[in-house]
């Protein structure tokens, strides 16, 4: 009898799941019997473990644990899980880049409007002035009219330049928001693989260690109530899906 | 006055899943002893047994909307408490593990038996911190809570073929490393393995 086979006889002798064969087996081998008979004390040994703390102490860990419950039972969409260590990444997943696009379009055509509108009030008022004035004078008016306006128009320019360049740096911010989220040192190779998994819109937390390496929450603004976890291996950045309840 | 009857376990969870904090604090209490016995011969210790046990109760609370009947409630209770333990053995990783046993202490006479050789021992904490986590956590279910390999195969998501193989191997190693006997069953394994 190999080793092997000799250990699974034991267990199955001390667990009583013996086979037919299985006594017949141990009575022929005294060695058996007295490694059968230390398998056993050891279960008992094993059995008999040491006192827990007090009642106060029990009471405390289950008041504790109790404290969960309210959120969990009346509202398991919002479930908080406030006694893990949440390691924010300081920012969301921002929207994409047509979105700041649009924005940028927007500002650029209303600064537009508002100057043609001051233009036209500009011209309608000259228009209706007195006519005594000379012509000189007018002149002089129409001088600094002109000059005023080339002036608005240089200062609308600029201010178009500048919504341009606000556009253009939310958009810079925004893709490099998009690639630089703030990951924990464990995590940062993995960064890419992770990057993959967070919704639009969506969020991501790192919770702590789960069994086989960290625990992400994923949080899709499309479906609130239902938080995906997936545990990470921060040396091979391999990805599993967990089942929080089971945890 | 008569008191009333005792909820069912049935009923207990169906109140406990609606909110109620009584009827989830009975439920607790129930398996408070159960899930501190898991958590102490998984960790080895008093102070990360506690630790284990208030993450395990909590694993509980917040998993009972959830648990939906599909295994015994104890299957499930204990299965969530191995993850907490497993989990905190993880956390815990950094401290040093208790020093090694020491054979020449562990030498016995010939009229000493074994109840009274295991039963002077601190050694066995030590021994089932020195098993691999796949080994320890079905032997404790086993030896510590008493539950079929069934039970354990579904508790730890494990064919039974694999449980039964674990608990023997590791109830094998675990008598040799207290006996002081160098034929370790699990370097067996490994060598056999590589």
């Amino acid at each position: 009898m190999i080793d092997e086979e000799r250990d699974e006889l034991l267990a199955r002798l001390v667990d009583g799941q013996a086979l037919p064969g299985d006594e017949e087996a141990l009575a022929a081998d005294s060695g058996l019997r007295d490694e059968l008979e230390l398998h056993r004390a050891l279960r008992s040994r094993l059995a008999i473990v040491p006192d827990p703390p007090g009642p106060d102490v029990r009471d405390a860990l289950i008041g504790r644990a109790l404290d969960e419950l309210a959120p969990v039972a009346l509202d398991t969409d919002t479930e908080e899980k406030s006694d893990r260590t949440v390691r924010s990444l300081h920012g969301r997943r921002p929207a994409p880049k047509g979105a700041w696009m649009a924005a940028a379009a927007v500002l650029v055509a209303v600064a537009i409007g508002l100057l043609s509108l001051t233009e036209r009030s500009r011209s309608e008022q000259f228009m209706a002035g007195e006519e005594a004035e000379s012509l000189a004078v007018a002149d002089e008016m129409a001088d600094e009219e002109a000059s005023a306006e080339a002036g608005d128009m240089m200062g609308a320019m600029a201010e178009e330049d500048d919504s341009a360049d606000s556009a253009a740096a939310l958009e810079r911010e925004a893709v490099d928001g998009d690639a630089g989220f703030v990951w924990p040192p464990e995590l940062d190779g993995c960064a890419g693989d992770l990057e993959g998994l967070i919704p639009i819109g969506g969020d991501i937390r790192f919770i702590d260690d789960g069994p086989t390496g960290l625990l992400v929450e994923l949080t899709d603004p499309a479906q609130p109530g239902a938080p995906r976890f997936v545990q990470v291996d921060s040396s091979t950045c391999e990805i599993t899906e967990v089942d929080d309840a089971d945890r | 006055m008569v008191p009333p009857p005792a909820a069912s376990e049935d009923e207990l969870l169906r109140r406990a899943q609606t909110g109620d904090r009584a009827a989830a604090d009975t439920l607790l209490r129930q398996h408070y002893d159960r899930v501190y016995a898991i958590a102490r011969r998984i960790t080895g210790n008093d102070a990360d047994a506690l630790d284990a046990t208030q993450d395990a109760l909590i694993a509980i609370v917040r998993g009972l909307p959830r648990y939906d009947g599909r295994s015994a409630f104890s299957t499930w209770v204990y299965r969530v408490t191995t993850n907490a333990c497993l989990d905190e053995l993880r956390r815990r990783r950094r401290r040093p593990l208790p020093t090694e046993i020491l054979p020449d202490a562990l030498s016995t006479g010939p009229e000493t038996r074994w109840e009274d050789t295991l039963a002077q021992r601190d050694e066995l904490d030590t021994g089932l911190l020195q098993l691999p986590e796949q080994y320890r956590a079905p032997l404790v279910l086993r030896d510590v809570v008493g539950m079929d390999y069934a039970e354990i195969a579904a508790a730890l998501e494990l064919p039974p073929g694999t449980v039964r193989s674990r608990i023997a191997r590791g109830r094998a190693s675990l008598a040799n490393a207290l006996t002081g006997n160098q034929t370790d069953p699990l370097s067996r394994q490994r060598e056999r393995d590589d």
